[in-house]
């Protein structure tokens, strides 16, 4: 037996099932977070929009390195900017510039435009201009929540992480991404209160000689 | 005919795609013949399996199902029953002893409701007063949107119609833990390849894959080069 070929084979099959799963998932959010934005203390002032998604390839453009999908949120408030939460599905961040981890992240953002690779918005590293409360617990390797503040003393912007192979059912969805979404839509503070007590959530700690990059663990 | 499908048997589920192999076929009974397929082996199962499918369908949008405890003693699904000239899909019945509940199922494949007032025809006319308290109304489509839009024009139901895709009843169908003898879980498995086939996904979590990680068998002849000898200088 040819034990590269075998490994080719097999490696490629792996991956489509792996990719069955991911877009199995991206499904499975996509259901939950919108049927969570129904509830009256969301619903009152969010006004969703469609969800899209968006792939990017690696270098060779063989096979997906990250898959984004974003769903537009219109706050009902009168000046108040529209808000995109985008999941990012990041493979590769076995470098300074993914969080230095081998593993898959699932990046979870609400920022004030939706994550694209090609506008060269996403979550990665360097990552700057974050409060100054997420800064002090990123030096003490506390933080599970980056937070930016936004426009208009709108809530603050934000983004957590989640490792991909930790959701496994539905209720892994609604413990690591429905509720807490859910919760930090409705109240940045409380949400991040939240994420402190699911140790399953990424902590982030500054990478040793590297100005603005962080590790997650 | 799940086997026959999941064997590679028959490819007769292509006209569920719309895939025409007969041009004489007039009209392809696609809703009909899924109900059959799908809901017909659950049926002949016993009492607490049926009850346990059901239960955790509904507790899928409502935490607190109203229905007794445990399973239930007797179980009965109906299929295309008629009253007042009203057929919905599947009338299912769980009894706990003296106590009754039923669930009422319209099941919808690529195709819109028959009429604007299906749904609520269904639920007020067919249905006797005392089995609409503490009954539900389940549809289930390829997506949700008919039972959204019956909801907005005219809202009977009270809280008891939930609208279910059939990807909800794949997310459900990996959650049946029951005896691996039981089978409810060889009848979902098999309803989660059909539906594969069909292209409506499961979510069976990334643990699922572990046992198709890459690894190739060893071979004497070949080392990858960590076990090369090396020279150092």
């Amino acid at each position: 037996m040819n034990s590269l070929g075998s490994s080719i084979t097999q490696s490629f099959g792996f991956v489509a099932k792996v990719g069955e799963q991911c877009e199995a998932l991206a499904q499975l959010i996509k259901q939950e977070v919108s049927a969570s934005l129904l509830k009256p203390s969301l619903s009152s002032h969010l006004l969703p929009g469609k969800w899209s998604n968006r792939y990017r390839e690696d270098a060779n453009g063989w096979v997906f390195s990250d898959a984004v999908w974003t769903l537009p949120l219109t706050p009902k408030a009168k000046k108040a900017e529209p808000l995109y939460l985008s999941i990012q599905l990041s493979i590769f961040n076995n470098n300074a510039e993914g969080g230095s981890i081998a593993e898959p992240l699932l990046h979870i953002s609400c920022w004030e435009s939706p994550v694209d690779h090609k506008e060269d918005c996403y979550m990665g590293f360097p990552m700057e201009h974050m409060t100054a409360a997420t800064l002090h617990q990123l030096a003490n390797g506390s933080a599970r929540l980056f937070r930016w503040e936004a426009n208009k003393r709108q809530p603050d912007w934000w983004t957590y992480s989640v490792r991909l192979t930790d959701l496994n059912d539905v209720n892994d969805v609604r413990a690591l991404i429905t509720t807490p979404v859910a919760q930090l839509l409705e109240d940045v503070d409380a949400g991040e209160q939240m994420l402190h007590d699911l140790p399953r959530v990424i902590r982030y700690s500054p990478l040793a000689g590297r100005e603005h990059h962080y590790q997650a663990q | 005919m799940l086997h026959a499908f999941n064997h590679n048997k028959s490819r007769q589920f292509q006209r569920y795609l719309g895939v025409r192999h007969d041009p004489d076929e007039r009209r392809i009974a696609a809703e009909d013949e899924i109900t059959s397929i799908v809901m017909g082996p659950l049926a002949f199962l016993g009492a607490p399996a049926i009850g346990m499918f059901w239960r955790n369908l509904i507790q899928l949008h409502h935490a607190n199902v109203d229905f007794p405890a445990g399973p239930p003693s007797q179980a009965s699904m109906r299929f295309w029953p008629r009253n007042k000239g009203i057929e919905p899909d599947l009338h299912v019945e769980l009894c706990w002893g003296p106590q009754k509940r039923t669930v009422l199922v319209e099941f919808k494949w690529r195709a819109r409701l028959s009429t604007p007032t299906q749904l609520q025809d269904q639920w007020q006319r067919y249905l006797k007063p005392e089995e609409q308290t503490n009954g539900y109304h389940l549809f289930i489509g390829l997506d949700k949107s008919e039972a959204l839009g019956a909801l907005a024009r005219d809202d009977v139901w009270n809280g008891r119609l939930l609208a279910c895709n059939w990807f909800d009843v794949m997310t459900v169908l990996t959650t049946l833990q029951t005896p691996p003898h039981d089978g409810l879980t060889a009848w979902g498995k098999q309803v989660m390849d059909f539906f594969a086939l069909l292209k409506v996904p499961t979510f069976k979590g990334f643990k699922s894959l572990e046992a198709a990680v890459p690894r190739p068998e060893a071979s004497p002849l070949f080392f990858t080069s960590p076990q090369l000898p090396r020279m150092h200088p």
